[in-house]
Formats: C-alpha cells, structure tokens, sequence
C-alpha cells in the first residue's frame, strides 16, 4: 500500500455496508471484539444478528477453543487450539491459555454451595451446554454471554437419581445438545425411562426457539440397544446430526454409532463402526479435523498403547483409518495443522504426537486436566439464542435478569 | 466459452473504449459470461457499458483478468507476487477496483482485494486503523469513545 495522502476518503464512504461486511467476515471473532470500537457504522454491522449467523455458518476466520470446567469453582479456563496447534516450544502454550468469565451456572454455585455439581455435556456452534445438578441444564456462549438456563424439573426420574452425577445419574439413556437449521432452533433431546411407571420410555427435547419441553412423535423409536444402556451416553453433534456411540461394555453386542438428524427429527440411523472396536471399552466418541472419531486404550498386547480411528468421510467404512499412540492413556482433543494429535496422556499437560505414535513435545503448562472435571471444544461464534434479550417466558428457570452481556474478550 | 480470437468492447464511465479477448473477460466475470452465454452481446454493435468503473480502474480489472488467463499454470508464489505488486496502489485506488470488481462479479480478484484490507486491519490498534483506512468520523459520541478508550486502553 502506498501512503494515503489527504485526497484519501474513509473506507466507509467509499464502499457500501454489504462490502464492508463482507471485509469484516473474514476478521476472526477476537479481533471484531476491538474492531467495533472503530467506528459506530461497523459496531452496527458486527452487531447484527445476521453478521453473526453469517460470520458462523461461511467460516471465514473460525477459531477453535477447549474449555475446562471444574467441578466447584468458578476458575474456568480455556484454551486457544489453533494457538497451541502452532506452538512450536512447551512453554509457548502458556500463552494459550485464558481465564474466562464464569458460566452462568457456576454464578448460581456461588449462590447456592448445595449445588456444586455440573459437567460439561457438549457444545454446538459456539454454545456450550452444561448439566447443572440437580434438575438444569445450562446452554451459554462464552463468548457473548448469551445463556440460558433450562428446567427438567417435570422429568421426577432424574430429580430422583441425580445424585450419582457424571454421565451416569439415572434412568436416562440419551442426552443429546444439537442445532436445527430448518427452523433456526435449538434442541436438547433426552431419552428417559420411568421406573416409576414400569419403565415406561420417553423421549422428550427442549426447543431454546419455543422454550419449552415436548415428546417426538411416536414414530420416533428408540433402538433398543440404546433402550438396554446402564450409563448415559455423552453425545457429539457434527453434521447436523447428534451422534452417541452405543457401547457399554457388552462385549457381544454390536457397536454402532446411532444417529439423530435435529432437522428432520424421524427416528434414528446407524453407522456401524470397524469390527475390532467391540472388544474395548470405555471407547470414547468424538470429533477430530472435522471426522467423527473414537478412541480407546488397548491393554491385550504387551505393551499398553491407546488406539484412535478416524472416519475420514462420513458414514464411509472403508474410510475408518486407524492410529495407535504408545500410552496407556490418550484422549486426543484436536489435531494440529499438520495432522498431530494434541491430547491429554498420562503426563501433566498435553502432549502431542504424530500419526506413527511418536512423541513430538509436551506442553507441560498447558492447562491440566487435574482438577477439571470436564472438558470440551467448540469453535467460537458471535451467535445469541433465539429470543435471547426478550422477556423471559416460562419454562425457562432463573435467569438473572434480561440483559446481555457481550464479553468480546481478546 | 468463446473463442480465444474473439474481441469485445467494453466501455468505461468516461466512454473510453476498451477491446478485450473475450475469453479472458468470460473467464472471471460472472456478469459478462452471462451476458454472452444468453447471447445479449451482439458482437458487431455492442458495447458493454461499465457507467460505474473509470477508464484507470476498468484497465487495472483488464489487466488482472488477461493476466490470470495467460499465467494459471504459474506456481501459486509467482501469481501471489504479481498479485501484491498488482495491489500496491492507494486506497482510492484499492476501493474503485474493489467496486468494479463486485460489479463484475469477479470472485477471486473481489476475494484477494478482501483479503488485503482485511490484512491491513488484522492485529492493528483502533487508532491505526482508524488511520490507515482515512476513518476521521467515528460516529461514536464524545461519551461512549472515552468510555472504550477508558474501558479497553489496550485496543487503543
């Protein structure tokens, strides 16, 4: 670029407003955090709900972050993935990481010290969704603080046994945290069985669009494999669809990935996954360089090491590729740019290693996962909830006040 | 597609004429692929008219889409080089090739300018961008500036 001289015009009488957008869609949301204040036309244009959709769904400039939530304080930590993708010496992933704003449930903790458990279920386009004990969930955008917080007060069955928390706290057989596109919502779904009433199964979902709680239509069946489960099943929305892994333990039983589409809400599909993943378990389900992927520890050879399998396309069975990393313990949590896998062994920090199992370095002040009961990545958007900053309506339980509270933190 | 010998006539805001092959301008431009593709271009008597791109800017577009015809198969290095070298002018001069360029409807000169301006934003501090991009109205009140100035110091 040449010096401006004085006959320079701003940009913002030069160019129309759909082109500045289109400039300031490329920016990452970090950056739009300060690039607001530059001036009050483009503070409206980041502002707009459709900037934010948009900024979200061509992904421009995403970013990827892993929050940990401890189990009882309020010291919630998150690091930047891409960042600490790039490092190139451990001490470098200090600086990935951040101190944010506690969550809206972790608020409530500090209200309440009988309520001090909640985990982290999962996330969807820049929301993070919490279980909160007893009977809440919790969906919330760290980085806009747009929240809210959800009763499952009516269903008794997890009032009753939320007690035994952490992915196990009762009859439930499913909970899933998903978006649907068509009618622009959000959906919690969750599968539950009455014991109170002879088992009597329901499968209920919370719409954040209407605020309310409903039950899918009959023709919407839960398999029965599901239906058998003795633990919840953690669920992975990608592609549109919620995923769970049923797996839990039974040896004999075929293991599938079971598939809810949130737009079209029919029933459940299955992909079935490598034959070998049956006789491991806990196998753990989730997303890798954009793939579904499992991971598990293989302990029947001589040594013991951890196995990952990619699905490198979707729903593709000759696709599933795997890798094996020589600990004992490995849970991958993203890979790098370079297609290592970053993770937690049984070192403190994080570790990363290549596609042949070798160990290329150890973050060592990265955040550690001791202490934090919960984990999980998301990619970070500007998006609000559906009438997020509108009076509250029912069904919807305590939450502090109707204001938004936008923190761009950089 | 046209074929490689054929002209057209391409006329700017101040009426100039510019004869181009049709191939390189069918190639990028979306609007003028159409245009031919329906057969609205008649070839004896037709001319484009571009009332809203100026003789300097419509020959800066002319000489982007010939040069990315004829040089494709160059390595990615050469063609980003030509490209940085293209792009050095002022920002008016940045702006008017950004608007043709949307007139035009030619995506990868529209993402390339994108990019660059985004680039001259990326990582900087307000005031520098304020400065770079010739933003001498903010349009904020006296009130709500010294609020962000006092709330996030850094960004300043």
């Amino acid at each position: 670029m040449e010096q401006n001289n004085n006959s320079s015009k701003s940009i913002n009488d030069m160019l129309p407003p759909e082109l500045i957008t289109q400039i300031l869609l490329r920016l990452s949301v970090k950056h739009l955090g300060r690039v607001k204040s530059v001036s009050k036309f483009w503070n409206n244009l980041i502002s707009n709900p459709n900037f934010a959709k948009s900024h979200f769904e061509l992904s421009l400039a995403p970013t990827h972050r892993c929050i940990f939530i401890p189990e009882v304080t309020t010291d919630h930590r998150s690091i930047d993935l891409d960042a600490l993708s790039h490092a190139t010496y451990a001490d470098a992933a200090a600086a990935t990481i951040t101190k944010i704003p506690p969550s809206p449930a972790a608020a409530d903790i500090d209200s309440d010290p009988d309520y001090d458990d909640h985990i982290v279920l999962g996330s969807c386009r820049g929301f993070i969704a919490l279980y909160q004990y007893p009977h809440s969930f919790v969906i919330w955008n760290p980085l806009t603080g747009s929240h809210r917080i959800i009763s499952c007060h009516h269903i008794a069955k997890i009032s009753d046994m939320a007690t035994n928390c952490y992915y196990s706290f009762g009859g439930e057989l499913l909970f899933g945290f998903g978006y649907d596109t068509t009618r622009d919502d959000y959906l919690i779904v969750l599968a539950w069985n009455d014991e109170k009433k002879n088992q009597e199964g329901h499968f209920d979902f919370f719409s954040l669009r209407s605020n309310s709680w409903s039950s899918f239509k009959e023709d919407v069946i839960i398999p029965d494999q599901l239906k058998r489960r003795k633990k919840w099943a953690p669920s992975v929305f990608f592609n549109g669809a919620i995923h769970w892994l049923n797996h839990d333990g039974d040896y004999d039983a075929i293991v599938t990935i079971f598939v809810f589409d949130t737009n079209k809400r029919k029933g459940f599909l299955e992909i079935p996954v490598p034959e070998q993943v049956g006789r491991y378990y806990p196998c753990h389900l989730t997303v890798l360089g954009g793939c579904l992927a499992l991971y598990y520890e293989k302990d029947d050879d001589d040594y013991d090491k951890s196995v990952i399998w990619v699905m490198k396309e979707y729903n593709v069975q000759s696709s599933w590729t795997s890798y094996e990393i020589p600990s004992s313990y490995f849970e991958p949590v993203c890979l790098s740019e370079d297609g290592d896998f970053i993770g937690f062994d049984e070192s403190p920090g994080m570790s990363k290693y290549n596609v042949r199992g070798e160990k290329l370095m150890r973050f060592d002040r990265s955040c550690n996962q001791i202490g934090y009961v919960s984990y999980t990545v998301y990619t970070e958007s500007l998006l609000m909830l559906p009438n997020d900053g509108s009076e509250e309506k029912e069904g919807s339980s305590s939450v502090k006040g109707t204001e938004e509270s936008t923190n761009l933190a950089t | 597609m046209g074929s490689p010998l054929k002209k057209i006539m391409l006329c700017s805001s101040e009426k100039e004429i510019f004869s181009v092959e049709e191939q390189v301008m069918v190639q990028h431009s979306v609007i003028i692929n159409n245009m031919i593709e329906d057969g609205s271009y008649n070839y004896e008597e037709s001319k484009i008219p571009l009332d809203c791109v100026d003789s300097k800017t419509l020959k800066k577009v002319i000489d982007y889409c010939t040069y990315h015809t004829h040089h494709h198969n160059d390595n990615q290095e050469d063609l980003e080089a030509w490209d940085a070298q293209f792009l050095n002018v002022d920002s008016n001069g940045l702006y008017d090739l950004l608007m043709a360029a949307n007139y035009l409807e030619i995506r990868n000169l529209l993402d390339l300018i994108y990019r660059t301006i985004k680039n001259m934003i990326k990582g900087k501090k307000i005031d520098e961008i304020r400065r770079i991009l010739n933003i001498k109205d903010h349009g904020f009140t006296p009130e709500e500036e010294e609020q962000n100035r006092k709330e996030y110091p850094h960004f300043y």
